[in-house]
């Protein structure tokens, strides 16, 4: 994560709205994934430094699993809970209830638009996420 | 004199200073300050310092005693435990003071602040108050960590209060004093809370020395809370709601992002770390602990993912941080307890480093909500390498500080069989790397465009952020000369193949499960709104009831007071029937009645005269 952070200063301004970019560091990171899924298999039989019961069970593949289905744990389950807990911004100051069609999503100050769609600009922004790492 | 001096006394003298200068001179006395006080401390050191005798066998030195009203007060008083929150205050202090070097200098070069409206954020205006107020909490904290006694800890856990609501007013918005007085009020209420407990407990033992409290009770420190009874859990709920308890964790989420830019690096470091160091002194070992830590690194993830603001995502992490700290305090083994304050030093700086460069967004642009950024990596390179820096490091990305630190606990939790409560940090740990690894620097620096073109921020801001970000890779890359400091003898070793390949496919492929989250179009959106939580009870509930029982207590008062006036009235009614003008008892007769009256009496009384 931070290599790339340092490896993105570096880069011209802008250089994130640059698709060929943002996909080799899409490439770069996939492999990264890969790489560390492999590297279970390389380890197999070596011997474990930590001689704890719990982590010998849990060699094969639980962390990355883990690591992954808690992501989409955490945000299958605060989806619910937002339609649950929303309020408006003016909530505590005499607010109701959160009015969707009063929100403007993200303001753009340099004329894009006023608002992004929010089920179009997803995609775009999936484009962007590793960048971010 | 230095090596005995109080640590708290040079930063107290140093605020009175601050308060009669300013420009140059202020700057050298706000940054000598904090370096004179560690070269103070590290003298102090050189002498002979035992882990807490709580634990450790060796006894603690101390340096001062008075006597109050029968009992020894111990203003200060030095082990391996305090020293630790000792150097980590004075660092923080230092990196505190040069972020925010720049105040009074005017509005910093590029800032596009002044376009929102958001030209008081910078606090320029309030400079000498923020100094002052800043250079006092911080007295304040180290004063609180050297207490030997309950007494004195008590002084400064309230002057932690009173002097750090300045910072959360120096906002100088509506929102903010409102906050402020909520913060104060909470923090208060704590304080007495730990008087209160601290008199039962000397009531009890005849002692007010600050140690192990279930020690101090009952000679052991086992048993759990119920054992020590309710002394002990007075003191618990004192330091819980500084460290930020479930249900008294707002005012963290409410105070840091209404603070200045500045002000919230300052908040951040001091306050709940004084109670994890208050916890790990007092309660080290206590199983419910383990529990409320265990809660607590859950649940403020949800919200992370939710919440729009910033700052107050990092209030959330800040939370979810101190579960970890609190459950390695509840585990209490050497290498948990180790662990729980080792953790508290790297999250001092590397929480302080995201809340830097969270501060220098809000000093440049006006703005820290997630829908009004993006793109900054444009105009802020050096912040946004900075801060992802400082989420590196909160995520424990091998040869990052928590890396080195959480470890320790989640280690520890397994030595100790708590297997499930090893499963919820496993989990809370990608909960980490979600909201403060990815979420903070992504909506802040990247997604898309805001279109916002600014300049980095001042050279001190991000001379401290340097230093901060430093720390986070040092402590990270060589643990073995940091653990050295720590209160307990243990042998631990974080670098081992497995641990660094498990923790980066934990991460990665988190990472990979964000990725796949967002292409789906199922993470959320960031909206302009807030999500209520346990702040609702007194934000909005209490007033309510209060309220309510208001108009319940006017309406039972105006129904007795109808029936008593109606009563009174009908009483008066009769009264008036009898002796009114026209009542029997008040008529008026006329005086030729009277006279016939009279003369007939003085007739009869002449007849039984005469016959």
């Amino acid at each position: 994560m931070s290599d790339h952070g340092h490896h993105e200063v570096r880069e011209p301004i802008g250089w994130m709205d640059r698709p060929d970019v943002v996909k080799r560091l899409f490439t770069v990171f996939y492999v990264v994934c890969g790489v560390l899924f492999l590297a279970e298999f390389i380890l197999m039989g070596t011997e474990n430094a930590h001689p704890h019961p719990l982590e010998e069970r849990m060699r094969f593949f639980v962390y990355p699993v883990y690591g992954f289905i808690s992501f989409w744990f955490l945000v299958l389950l605060a989806r619910p809970m937002r339609t649950l807990l929303i309020r408006s911004e003016d909530y505590y100051e005499g607010g109701g209830a959160y009015d969707p069609a009063a929100d403007p999503g993200h303001v753009s100050t340099h004329g894009h638009g006023p608002a992004r769609d929010s089920s179009s600009g997803k995609g775009s922004e999936g484009g962007e996420v590793s960048d971010a790492r | 004199m230095l090596g005995s001096m109080p640590p708290f006394m040079l930063f107290f003298v140093g605020a009175i200073v601050v308060a009669f200068t300013n420009g140059a001179v202020r700057k050298s006395v706000v940054l000598g300050v904090p370096i004179l006080g560690l070269v103070n401390l590290i003298l102090t050191a050189g002498g002979d310092v035992g882990a807490p005798s709580a634990i450790g066998e060796s006894v603690p030195q101390i340096y001062l005693t008075l006597e109050l009203l029968g009992y020894e007060l111990q203003p200060y008083r030095a082990d391996k435990l305090s020293l630790l929150f000792g150097y980590l205050f004075h660092i923080a202090a230092f990196l505190g003071f040069m972020y925010a070097l720049h105040l009074g200098d005017g509005t910093p070069e590029g800032s596009v602040a002044g376009d929102v409206g958001e030209d008081d954020v910078i606090g320029n205006e309030r400079a000498g108050m923020q100094h002052v107020s800043a250079m006092l909490y911080a007295g304040s904290a180290l004063g609180a960590v050297f207490a030997g006694d309950f007494i004195t800890l008590f002084v400064f856990w309230e002057l932690l209060a009173i002097t750090s609501v300045f910072l959360v007013w120096a906002r100088n918005s509506d929102r903010a004093y409102a906050t402020g007085f909520r913060y104060l009020i909470i923090h208060v209420v704590s304080g007495v809370l730990l008087l209160s407990g601290a008199l039962m407990l000397a009531h009890r033992t005849g002692s007010i020395e600050f140690g192990h409290v279930a020690g101090q009770l009952h000679g052991d420190e086992g048993g759990g809370l119920a054992a020590a009874g309710l002394p002990a859990l007075l003191l618990l709920i004192a330091f819980g709601i500084k460290a930020g308890f479930p249900l008294a964790h707002n005012w963290i989420t409410e105070a840091y992002p209404e603070s200045t830019p500045t002000g919230t690096v300052f908040l951040s470091a001091f306050t709940t770390k004084v109670a994890v160091y208050a916890l790990a002194r007092s309660f080290g070992g206590l199983d419910e602990l383990i529990w409320i830590g265990t809660a607590m690194t859950f649940f403020p993830i949800f919200f992370a993912v939710l919440e729009n603001d910033l700052r107050r995502v990092l209030g959330y992490s800040m939370i979810n941080q101190i579960g970890f700290m609190v459950a390695g305090i509840g585990i209490g083994t050497a290498l948990a307890v180790n662990g729980a304050v080792a953790h508290a030093f790297a999250d001092v700086i590397f929480k302080g480093l995201l809340f830097m460069s969270m501060g220098a967004v809000l000093t440049m642009t006006g703005r820290t909500k997630g829908t009004d950024l993006g793109g900054l990596y444009k105009t802020m390179p050096i912040t946004a390498t900075l801060c992802i820096v400082g989420a590196s490091a909160i995520s424990a990305f091998p040869l990052f500080s928590a890396f080195v630190t959480k470890s320790m606990i989640m280690v520890a939790a397994i030595e100790e069989h708590h297997y499930i409560v090893w499963l919820f940090m496993l989990f809370a740990s990608a909960g980490v790397l979600e909201h403060a690894g990815i979420k903070i620097p992504f909506f802040a620096f990247f997604a898309h465009d805001s279109g916002i073109r600014t300049k980095e921020p001042p050279r001190n801001m991000l001379v401290a952020m340097v230093i901060g970000g430093a720390l986070c890779i040092l402590i990270g890359v060589f643990p073995g000369v940091f653990y050295g400091l720590l209160p307990f003898e243990m042998d631990y070793h974080p670098y081992d193949t497995r641990h660094v390949l498990t923790q980066l496919q934990l991460l990665c492929f988190g990472a990979l499960g964000f990725i796949t989250l967002v292409k789906t179009g199922i993470y959320p959106d960031e909206k302009r709104a807030v999500h209520i939580d346990a702040e609702v009870l007194y934000r909005k509930l209490g007033p309510w009831l209060v309220g309510s029982a208001g108009s319940a207590i006017s309406a039972v008062d105006g129904a007795v007071r109808g029936t008593a006036m109606g009563l009174i009235r009908s009483a008066l009614e009769a009264l008036g029937r009898m002796h009114g003008q026209l009542g029997p008892l008040a008529r008026s007769w006329p005086s030729g009645s009277m006279v016939f009256w009279v003369a007939l009496s003085l007739a009869a009384y002449l007849l039984f005269y005469l016959f």
